[in-house]
């Protein structure tokens, strides 16, 4: 499954999951806050899982001032 | 990437406690160096004594201690200036810095979890503001 993590200024994180069902997104949402948190960060989750239909608010990307780096 | 493609959305957010964290004494004097040096020090005063980083500059003596700046100087409007300038500097700079340890550490976490990351830095749209952000994309 296609995961997109979101790192913003002043500490804020935002999970996408772009494929899958929500179950499967909620998943590997929670996989990936788990091991955020066990490495040391206390990442705390500050909205439910949402599914993006619910008009959640959240971040844009503008397409034409994007950098692509290495792996 | 339309947005529409995405299945679920969550957020999330590292106190300013952890960010702090993330600014070692040794990254503290690094960027003070940095800032200093960028302001016309050649060879900027910056010392560090434990969790405290100390810096002077001109009239100005600049005291850093868990990512807050203390400004001390001498009774004249160009030292106050001074000092202020460096203050807003050095905690613009902090924050940057923190931001970006953030997201490395983040990065570290999605390799060991999915493998192959590919990182983007981004201009976003975060409700009205447009922001600088790294984008990490993985399969898991």
């Amino acid at each position: 499954m296609k995961i997109r993590v979101f790192v913003l200024p002043g500490g804020k994180i935002q999970v996408f999951a772009d494929e899958g069902t929500y179950e499967e997104g909620a998943e590997r949402t929670r996989r990936i806050l788990a091991a955020l948190n066990a490495s040391g960060l206390q990442v705390e989750q500050t909205s439910e899982v949402e599914q993006h239909k619910d008009g959640v608010s959240h971040v844009h990307v503008h397409q034409t001032q994007t950098q692509q780096q290495g792996h | 990437m339309p947005c529409n493609l995405a299945v679920t959305i969550t957020k999330a957010a590292v106190s300013d406690k952890i960010l702090r964290k993330l600014l070692t004494p040794e990254v503290v004097e690094q960027v003070v160096r940095n800032v200093l040096q960028g302001e016309g020090e050649t060879s900027p005063a910056v010392y560090r004594a434990g969790s405290v980083v100390t810096a002077t500059s001109g009239a100005v003596r600049l005291t850093i201690h868990d990512a807050k700046v203390n400004a001390s100087y001498s009774r004249s409007p160009a030292a106050a200036q001074q000092a202020e300038k460096l203050t807003s500097a050095i905690t613009a700079a902090l924050s940057t810095m923190a931001d970006t340890l953030l997201a490395l550490q983040v990065r570290e976490v999605l390799r060991m979890l999915g493998g192959a990351v590919t990182t983007q830095s981004v201009v976003v749209d975060n409700e009205g503001q447009h922001q600088q952000a790294h984008v990490f994309s993985l399969e898991i």
